[in-house]
């Protein structure tokens, strides 16, 4: 594989270029891929620890007991965020961390209950290269989902539409694809009775459930949410949104028909993700130039890459939780069920001016342009914005940096060599000052 | 490009020479005599409409809110049915001198109740099942305004009301810092490199090029104007000391937003209410007089909204849960029928007790984009949205 190709591989694939790693660009294309569906999408739960209260003790909570249940919820929540962020910004497993992140932002949920969280989270963990068939069914069975598109207010009586109506729009087939509005009123029926306990654990209220024949799709029968599932998948149109959806975040935010019929294809005949994935990592047109260093970062996406280039840390953590919330990216609080929408909409006067100077502000005391390395520019500053000051492991820096070719520096940070404009920006002797000049251009940006 | 067609087409281009094709846009706006501005204040968290604006006649009322409802003697009333909250002695005084209209029971069908996605309906004029990436104020810069400081926001995180598919508006809160920001010299040479990139990294070079020149613009023009009003300490009362300034200043923007949290007043709503309607009331009595003096509160236009108003019966905690129907106030120098667009006193109340809405808050967007703005409501709030007779 080419170094570029490479390392377009470990940003789409993953969160960034293990600079130590870099050697194994030199193998064939199927041997990396191999390694990476081997090596790097061992499944392990991400768990914290927190008091589990039994569903008895969680029913009996008074008022004020209450009150303190959920403020350590909303603690847990937080700290939660900053576990994942920390898992998608070091893991080694970080194929199936991008896959978790990938589908977080379109089976999309947010609930101020820990344990509901953490549970939705590994599931989507535990499926994340598997069948889309049990992660679609295990979704729809979580109570953070239940009770996020409210169906726990489904019943016989007076059936609730709207998470029929997401399952299908948002989560499966797109938009007004094939299913009417009658579709979404008999979907809606057979998930009825779709409930789960304060402990979290999916139930069959029987009583609350429409046992009636429904139409859906064009069949009939006495169908329940399993099977309304099973009749979406049938269709090849849910191949193709999810397909859609993939395209969109692992290649670009401009959809390719053709490139999106052949995944398609693929991934219709079992809805086998790791299939899929394999085929879309493998296709040619994964690497072409025009999708190179082509997408707009995410905040997340940007947070973790730089982890990958200089690994820093915070004094206080929360403060990643900041800098996620300036950028308008706060994990586990998506905006709405539709999730984030990418591309364009994170960049605004604002947020475009901050991340430019994130690098600056976290690694050099907030300027860009010094002579001084970073190093002793960070412990000279002082700046009002000291509280984004991050520590930094100087001495494994600078190992990696000495490691570098210019050009090899060039293609792990931006993707590419830099061009005659951006080059006259660089001017530095100073491999760290380099360095802090390259992430702070519009260029860092793209991934 | 060849040595002689650059000098013909530098003739054309005059005084624009060299600027690229967006930035010559600039001039554009130029020609647009319309000199309306405006200014939208958002009530975050719910303001409770009831015990705003209340309808001291009315049963329901004094039925369902045993402990905190307003007493008829100490409201400040303005018919016989209505009376303000005693904490807005301003607005009364507005109210009668004809400088404010309200709008009652706006909202929208199948009102939803949580802040984010109701915020989401109101700033970006949805249905209340469509999820819109821009907002209607946004809508109204893709469609005539051509730099980002023609829409600003005070505070930090750009409104949604604020992006456009194609434009976008800034949000700052101080605008010395931001220009300190965008004028270090590494960013500013970056925005003046040339540029010949291609797809989204071009975008983001437009974007830091057309930040920079507002930034630019902004700083300058605002230093022409210092005001002479007393504006107390507060938030709200700050962030429209430095709208106030910016428009008196005559700088070319037309739309300014900004927002007041603090509103969801679940618990011990009668105490955390008449401080925040009292902050308000004080807020826009400074900005008022502060037009005055720079001599635009005849073309400035105020709209004031909340996501959601609250529920008629009070909780368990002496306070009100998410509710849905509520009032919209426009206030300002030249209202063409201030006073009370729809009476308050008729409490339409749904089965479980939500204040229904009989105007939906798009018709207003629609008054404001038609008759303020002088742009076409159908095309960026909705055909079906007819501006009602308000402004």
């Amino acid at each position: 594989m080419k170094i570029e190709e490479y390392c377009h591989l470990m940003r789409r694939a993953g969160f960034g270029v293990d600079i130590n790693s870099l050697s194994q660009a030199k193998e064939s294309k199927q041997k990396i891929i191999d390694h990476l569906f081997v090596n790097h999408n061992k499944s392990i739960p991400l768990n914290i620890t927190y008091p589990k209260l039994s569903n008895q003790e969680i029913r009996n909570l008074n008022e004020q007991e209450k009150r303190k249940y959920q403020k350590l919820n909303r603690e847990k929540i937080i700290e939660y965020n900053l576990a994942w962020y920390e898992r998608m910004a070091t893991s080694p497993n970080f194929l199936r961390e991008r896959m978790v992140f990938f589908w977080s932002n379109l089976f999309v949920v947010s609930s101020k209950n820990i344990r509901f969280t953490e549970s939705f989270n590994n599931v989507l963990r535990t499926n994340a290269l598997g069948h889309l068939k049990d992660l679609v069914t295990a979704i729809s069975k979580e109570a953070s989902m239940l009770n996020y598109l409210d169906n726990n207010k489904n019943k016989k009586q007076k059936p609730n539409e709207n998470f029929a109506r997401e399952l299908m729009e948002l989560f499966t087939l797109g938009r007004d694809v094939l299913y009417t509005e009658g579709d979404i009123k008999e979907a809606a029926r057979a998930f009825t009775g779709w409930r789960f306990t304060p402990e979290g654990e999916f139930i069959e209220a029987q009583r609350q459930h429409d046992y009636g024949s429904k139409k859906f799709l064009g069949q009939k029968g006495d169908f329940n949410g399993d099977d309304i599932i099973r009749i979406i998948l049938e269709k090849k149109e849910c191949a193709r949104y999810i397909c859609s959806r993939v395209f969109k975040h692992f290649v670009s935010d401009t959809p390719n028909q053709k490139h999106i019929n052949e995944l398609t294809e693929v991934f219709y005949t079992d809805y086998d993700i790791e299939k899929l994935m394999r085929h879309l990592f493998q296709s040619k047109w994964f690497y072409h130039d025009e999708y190179m260093a082509s997408k707009i970062k995410s905040p997340i996406e940007l947070l973790c890459g730089m982890q990958y280039i200089v690994p820093f840390s915070m004094d206080k953590p929360k403060r990643l939780l900041a800098l996620q919330r300036i950028m308008g990216q706060t994990l586990l609080q998506p905006p709405n069920v539709a999730g984030w929408p990418g591309g364009r909409s994170w960049i605004d006067s604002n947020t475009l001016m901050f991340r430019l100077r994130l690098p600056s502000l976290l690694f050099n005391g907030g300027s860009i342009d010094s002579e001084l390395p970073m190093e002793e520019n960070q412990m000279t500053k002082k700046r009002k914005r000291d509280y984004l000051k991050a520590n930094i492991d100087w001495e494994s820096l600078n190992q990696r940096l000495d490691s570098l070719s210019k050009k090899e520096l060039h293609i792990i940070t931006i993707g590419k060599t830099p061009d005659a404009t951006a080059l006259q920006m660089l001017n530095s002797n100073n491999k760290q000052n380099y360095l802090l000049k390259l992430m702070s251009l519009p260029e860092y940006q793209m991934c | 490009m060849k040595r002689r067609e650059f000098l013909h087409k530098s003739a054309i281009a005059g005084t624009t020479l060299m600027l690229p094709g967006f930035l010559q846009a600039f001039n554009k706006r130029s020609l647009n005599l319309n000199q309306n501005k405006l200014i939208i204040i958002q009530l975050a968290g719910g303001n409770d409409g009831l015990n705003t604006i209340t309808p001291y006649r009315s049963d329901d009322y004094y039925k369902n809110r045993p402990s905190i409802s307003l007493a008829k003697n100490k409201l400040l009333k303005v018919n016989d049915e209505t009376g303000f909250h005693p904490s807005l002695q301003n607005l009364a005084q507005m109210f009668e001198k004809g400088e404010v209209s309200i709008v009652n029971q706006v909202g929208y069908p199948n009102q939803n109740k949580s802040h984010f996605r109701a915020s989401d309906i109101w700033l970006s004029a949805s249905d209340s099942q469509e999820y819109l990436q821009h907002g209607w104020l946004g809508r109204y810069l893709d469609a005539e305004c051509q730099s980002p400081h023609d829409a600003i926001q005070s505070g930090t995180q750009l409104s949604l009301a604020l992006k456009g598919e194609k434009s976008l508006g800034m949000a700052f809160t101080d605008a010395r810092q931001l220009y300190t920001i965008s004028n270090e010299s590494f960013i500013h040479e970056l925005s003046a490199s040339t540029n010949d990139k291609t797809g989204e990294l071009a975008y983001l070079y437009k974007t830091l090029t057309q930040t920079q020149q507002s930034t630019e613009y902004i700083f300058n023009t605002s230093k022409t104007y210092s005001t002479k009003t007393e504006y107390p300490k507060h938030k709200l009362a700050q962030s429209l000391k430095m709208i106030a300034s910016l428009i008196g200043s005559n700088t070319e923007t037309q739309i300014y937003y900004t927002e007041m949290g603090g509103f969801d007043t679940h618990t011990n709503q009668n105490t955390r209410q008449q401080q925040l309607l009292t902050q308000l009331d004080e807020s826009l009595a400074a900005l008022k007089k502060d037009l005055q003096q720079s001599n635009s509160w005849h073309n400035t236009l105020i709209l004031v909204f909340s996501e959601f108003g609250r529920r008629i019966s009070e909780n368990g905690s002496k306070g009100t849960d998410h509710g849905k129907a509520n009032n919209v106030w426009l206030l300002g120098g030249r209202l063409a029928n201030p006073g009370f667009y729809n009476p308050i006193s008729n409490l339409q109340l749904s089965e479980d007790n939500d204040l229904l809405h009989s105007v939906d808050f798009r018709t207003i967007y629609s008054s404001v984009i038609h008759d303020w703005l002088k742009s076409d409501y159908k095309s960026i709030v909705g055909t079906q949205f007819k501006p009602l007779s308000l402004i």
